[in-house]
């Protein structure tokens, strides 16, 4: 049955009758107010309205998610199904107004509930071609701190040759071990810090801007414009960073120690534990002590210099150069006349009344929260065309060009672009993004970042693990010492990231069936030794117990130069330190075909997937129903009592036996069989024990690997299979899922989720994809050339 | 329009839907109190919830039996501090939170009886309920927080247990500095009023500004710098209550800008906490030791060990006695403070109640099963004192929220249970034995 049109056939029914006809025909026979399947009575429901927009919201996820009407019953078509969905969210829209609106569908968990279908096919005619609405886009709050940072820090620009090592434009580090709690935090002072002796020291040591904005602590995409703006209680601790970051350029480190401020010539540093000041020995005891200083300090050069060199008060003509200064590198633009002199004559006043150091932080700090500093603005400029969309103005597609790779503001060739007037059509945009993608020289940490999001595998640290169930694994780190292993995991992960983007073949495939991994080796270890002497000491008694399995060291003279790095890369993820020298401690292994394949079996990707005792077979097969699939899972419901029984000696899948049940089954289904494959795996990614042929878990129980895909959405993909490999094989094959990478991609550049109208940006940028290779470079090129990046439409009030 | 407190709550607000979906089954969410309850009246609340887990058998009282009084009874040692106010206490045990499936930490789940989630609340928590039908205050709720040091200077606001709605948080404020500023630097002297000024200039620099570039902006837009111009109101309606400020203000000495240890700081706040009610600055107020988290920190009484691995160890180990004997002294603090105060004819205390639970049920790796709370006073002669109450019938802490608000004059069905009631809760309304 066919109740709407399909653009060039029949005509469609209009609003009401068309919702009612939709329910008629394919819901009330279960949900009437008799049979009232589920305890759900449609019936009854009426329009929708603000007292039961939570009845209608579950219509509007079910039959989205095509759990409704069961697949055992009639199916409506794809576009009676889209304007029936599309009908549910236009009336809560105008039910919720008062309350605050309904935005559910614009959340980024929620970007699957259009029909992939309908995106990868000709079905859908005579839609508006792509735009987006125009909007601000809160800067995220690790860009901001980068901003913050570039002001502060002295970092090397980013040199290819050594991809592990800080440079100008990474983001500032998010490290369990050194905060405890995974936060973003900027140290004032550690540029200066050349090591550290103890983890603990870390933050304690400087005083330090923490990322305040709110962030989502949910799975999945991070940055999409609808899901922040900056508060006020935001606000008001962003004015004690500003104030601090400004002390810190105004009168330099107060954290560094007294006697190096004074005399940076007089002491050399050892990276033993001990130092030599004045000439005697001092132990690293204090909490100073715990960092090793560069031997020198050379500040970063700022306007604020010049000004502190004597004692007068800031000349008119100096503050015409500090304001600029500030302002350019918070919002990326000159101040405008107006601004410039306002904001001049407020620091005079300031300076006045309160001194010259105090006067200036007060005076500059409102430029550190300058709304184009916290916010991207894009509304576009010029004419709307007939679509009523107008393309982004010439300053807002250079920042929005440099926001999408990087977190810089736009490099110093988009902006003589911009100046030059080159910067206006899409073939200008075409010109600079391939110049900055093929540009080795310009780090891009937005694309590693997005395969972070995309796949979770960061979050392996913030998984807090039973000591008793780590011991049970042969885990026997504790503490900080786990920590730190958690970020190896992680960095491992990127680096193997990056390995595989440098060589951008097959991209999506590579990552899910490469059997290489990166891997930390102690650099005091010859390399000429089995691994297993290795085990205790690094990351990779994660991999297995069982090391003399491993294959040999493979010799790497990878693109990324690996095998070349002099200074250990893992210090970018905790240590702010761009001199320590060394033997590298990574090195590429190819483990066997049959214990590793690709991130879906990096111990980084399982433990993220598992929880305080035991592997989480729903998270990792949640993951797969959406982020390979391209499907969803309704929300739990708050009547679910989600958790197992307790019968520790039992097998995962013994276990959950009662999700097998009726009311379960129906979600579970999604979740489970694809899940339970990676029961090859212990909870912190080990390959677990094979006995008598057969693998078995901890407890001595046969481990059943098998699995199922179910209800795809691809046919060909459906099927048992007989473990995680053969899953994950299966998967990279697909040009289904390939499609959905495409889709996550589309979310992560676009900052929204995809609409029926951006069905040809989509299809071109898999079209890109494949022409390319599989080449991820071909994919950013074209979603960030398309109509949906490039044009804005405005926001009816 | 706006009133003074929607205001002040839209200073904590985040951005979130933010619909505003009934919690209870009756009564409008703004009745003011009835005179229910003669001369006495429930004034105000305050919740401490210690972080990692609370026990029964931190609150189990040898030989007693559900609706006996403790007056004879030796407290365990745990709460051992609180027996001066045995007559105050009650003990409740017996209710459950396991559809807020806390582990680690409930999150906004722990007050508001839902399922957990760091991120986003899913609906109103009863403090923030309970702020709704109690007398306005300038600040409607109060929420400070207890860490680490190094913790509390570099969150000085966080949000994790507190919140007006869906998506709605509420600002918890962790440094003592940063509130005593905000609530003293309009009457202090010396630096902290000094600081006070100048933020308060570049604060109305930065408003004006942001109302210049707004007004080249579409209204959509417009609406997102909205905080920008919001940014002083906290500090506009603490003035409102500047006299009886000054007359409580503690003296900013080397507990605030020295501390030795983060239990300086904790005491700080605790101190702050009490000036706020004693001046009226607010009537409901959350203290957070471990921030709503699964961390926290006592140096300062002698702990090593902090953080998460705190959980680790047993509720009754000498380590968590310690930590459990210092929130009891706090409260016996509280106590003291509010039975010095008159107020009416009687004291402060006698319209107030003081809740202590943990915001993780039991234990660090629980299940929400068991979930003590304990209470001291009776809010103006609504709630039953002295007892110790064995809830019988596997009801929820919902059904304990309910009892507040009905003692506040609000009685309710279910406070945010939507239609998980019938499967979490075998009663309805009120836990009567709770209630005079």
């Amino acid at each position: 049955m066919m109740l709407a049109t399909t653009g060039d056939g029949d005509s469609a029914l209009a609003g009401e009758t068309f919702q009612q006809a939709f329910i008629e025909n394919y819901c009330v026979d279960c949900h009437d107010g008799e049979t009232k399947a589920g305890g759900f009575d449609i019936e009854s429901l009426q329009s929708v309205t603000a007292s039961n927009s939570v009845e209608w919201q579950k219509v509007w996820e079910q039959v989205s998610l095509k759990e409704m009407p069961p697949r055992t019953e009639e199916q409506p078509d794809h576009l009676d199904r889209m304007h029936f969905v599309n009908g549910v969210i236009e009336d809560l829209q105008k039910a919720s107004k008062d309350q605050g609106g309904f935005h559910e569908n614009l959340l980024p968990t929620k970007g699957n509930y259009v029909d992939h279908q309908l995106l990868f096919s000709d079905i859908v005619k005579e839609v508006d071609p792509p735009s987006t609405p125009s909007r601000m886009w809160r800067i995220h709050p690790a860009a901001y701190l980068v901003k913050l940072k570039e002001l502060v820090h002295n970092t090397p620009k980013y040199n290819p040759k050594y991809p592990g090592q800080l440079a100008s434009g990474d983001p500032v580090m998010v490290s369990k071990i050194m905060t405890d709690t995974g936060d973003l935090r900027l140290s004032l002072g550690s540029d200066q810090v050349m090591g550290i002796r103890n983890g603990s020291g870390w933050p304690n040591g400087f005083p330090s801007v923490r990322q305040v904005q709110s962030l989502s602590d949910e799975r999945g995409l991070q940055d999409f414009p609808v899901m922040y703006q900056v508060t006020s209680d935001e606000m008001q601790l962003l004015v004690t960073n500003a104030k601090a970051v400004l002390k810190h350029m105004i009168v330099g480190s107060v954290d560094v120690p007294d006697y190096m401020w004074r005399d940076p010539e007089k002491f050399t540093l050892y990276r033993i534990g001990t130092m030599i000041v004045d000439g005697k020995k001092r132990s690293f005891a204090d909490r100073e002590g715990c960092h090793l200083y560069i031997k020198g300090y050379q500040r970063k050069y700022s306007p604020f210099m010049d000004i502190m060199e004597t004692e007068e008060l800031p000349t008119q003509a100096q503050l015409e150069k500090l304001v600029p200064f500030l302002f350019h590198a918070l919002t990326g633009r000159d101040p405008r006349v107006e601004e410039l002199n306002q904001q001049i004559s407020f620091i005079q006043t300031e300076v006045k009344a309160l001194g010259k150091v105090e006067g200036l932080i007060v005076g500059c700090a409102p430029i550190l929260l300058h709304p184009e500093a916290l916010y991207r603005y894009e509304f576009g400029s010029g004419e709307p065309d007939r679509y009523g969309r107008v393309m982004l103005a010439g300053d807002e597609l250079a920042n929005s060009i440099a926001g999408a790779l990087t977190y810089m503001s736009p490099d110093p060739q988009l902006q003589s672009a911009l100046k030059e007037g080159k910067l206006k059509t899409r073939e200008d945009v075409l010109r600079e993004v391939t110049r900055i993608m093929e540009d080795g020289s310009i780090r891009k940490p937005r694309i590693l970042r997005f395969f972070q999001e995309y796949f979770d595998y960061h979050r392996a640290p913030l998984v807090c693990k039973d000591t008793k169930s780590l011991k049970a694994v042969q885990v026997h780190d504790t503490g900080n010492q786990y920590n730190l292993k958690m970020n190896y995991l992680v960095s491992e992960t990127d680096r193997l990231i990056e390995f595989v983007l440098a060589a951008d073949r097959r991209v999506l495939h590579e990552l899910l069936t490469t059997n290489e991994c990166v891997v930390r080796i102690r650099p005091t270890v010859k390399e000429e030794k089995p691994f297993h002497t290795y085990n205790n000491a690094t990351s990779l008694s994660f991999y297995n117990n069982t090391v003399t399995r491993y294959g040999k060291r493979q010799s790497q003279t990878s693109e990324i130069g690996i095998e070349d790095i002099e200074r250990p890369i893992f210090i970018r993820e905790y240590w702010a330190s761009t001199s320590v020298t060394g033997p590298s401690p990574w090195e590429m292994v190819a483990f066997p075909t049959t214990e590793r394949c690709g991130i879906l079996t990096q111990p980084s990707w399982l433990i993220a997937h598992s929880d305080a005792m035991e592997n989480h077979a729903v998270l990792r097969g949640r993951w797969i129903r959406e982020r390979l699939l391209g499907g969803g899972v309704p929300e739990v419901p708050i009547t679910v009592d989600a958790v197992l029984p307790d019968e520790p000696k039992e097998t995962l899948r013994h276990r959950m036996r009662v999700t097998r049940e009726n009311e379960c089954w129906r979600c579970h289904q999604k979740m489970d069989p694809l899940g339970l494959p990676f029961e090859v795996f212990n909870h912190v990614g080990k390959f677990r024990k094979i006995k008598k042929g057969k693998q078995i878990d901890e407890n001595g129980n046969p481990v059943d690997t098998s699995g199922e895909i179910i209800a795809s959405g691809a046919q060909a993909l459906d099927g048992k299979v007989e473990d995680a490999f053969e899953l994950i094989h299966r998967l990279a094959n697909s040009e289904h899922v390939e499609q959905v990478f495409v889709r996550h991609a589309f979310r992560y550049w676009m900052g929204r989720n995809e609409t029926i109208n951006d069905a040809p940006t989509l299809q071109a940028a898999h079209q890109a994809y494949q022409d390319n290779g599989g080449s991820m470079k071909a994919l950013i090129i074209s979603l960030m050339t398309s109509d949906s990046f490039l044009y804005r439409k405005p926001v009816q009030n | 329009m706006l009133n003074r407190r929607d205001m002040i709550k839209g200073i904590c607000a985040v951005a979130g839907a933010s619909t505003a979906v009934p919690y209870c089954t009756a009564s409008a969410a703004d009745n003011k109190v009835s005179q229910l309850h003669g001369a006495k009246q429930p004034k105000r609340v305050v919740f401490f919830l210690q972080s990692q887990g609370f026990s029964d058998d931190n609150c189990t009282v040898k030989g007693i039996k559900s609706g006996k009084s403790l007056k004879s009874k030796d407290l365990p040692v745990f709460i051992d501090p609180l027996s001066p106010h045995r007559d105050k206490l009650t003990i409740i045990q017996g209710l459950h939170g396991k559809h807020t499936s806390p582990a680690h930490s409930a999150y906004y789940g722990c007050l508001g009886g839902y399922r957990r989630n760091k991120s986003t609340p899913f609906d109103i928590t009863i403090d923030c309920a309970l702020s709704k039908v109690l007398p306005e205050a300038p600040v409607p709720l109060l929420s400070v927080g207890m860490e680490s040091l190094n913790r509390m200077k570099q969150v000085p606001i966080f949000h994790a247990t507190s919140a007006w709605g869906p998506g709605d948080k509420a600002s918890m404020i962790c440094d003592p500095t940063f509130l005593y500023r905000i609530m003293f630097g309009s009457v202090a002297t010396g630096k902290q009023r000094s600081t006070y000024d100048e933020n308060s200039k570049m604060l109305d620099f930065i408003a004006k500004t942001s109302t210049q570039s707004a007004r080249t902006l579409p209204e959509s837009a417009r609406q997102k710098l909205k905080p920008y111009r919001d940014i002083s109101a906290f500090r506009d309606s603490v003035s409102t209550v500047s006299e009886s400020l000054k007359a409580y203000m503690p003296e900013f000495d080397e507990k605030y800008s020295a501390p030795q240890h983060e239990t300086d700081w904790h005491d700080a706040m605790l101190d702050l906490t009490i000036a706020a009610l004693k001046a009226g600055l607010t009537n409901v107020a959350t203290i957070n030791s471990g921030c709503g988290e699964f961390y926290g920190s006592w140096e300062g009484l002698g702990i090593n060990p902090s953080g998460h691995s705190l959980g680790h160890l047993s509720m009754t180990s000498d380590i968590w006695t310690r930590i459990r004997q210092y929130n009891m002294r706090m409260l016996s603090k509280l106590v003291q403070a509010l039975e010095e105060t008159p107020e009416g004819n009687g004291t402060m205390m006698d319209n107030t109640l003081i809740v202590y639970t943990s915001n993780n049920a039991d234990k660090q790796h629980t299940n929400g099963a068991s979930w003590p709370f304990m209470t001291l006073g009776n809010f103006g002669g609504t709630m039953q004192e002295g007892h110790y109450v064995k809830v019988e019938n596997d009801r929820p802490i919902n059904s304990f929220y309910a009892t507040l608000l009905e003692a506040a004059g609000n009685p309710v069905e279910h406070f945010n249970m939507g239609g998980a009631y019938e499967k979490y809760d075998t009663g309805k309304g009120s836990l009567r034995e709770l209630l005079t």
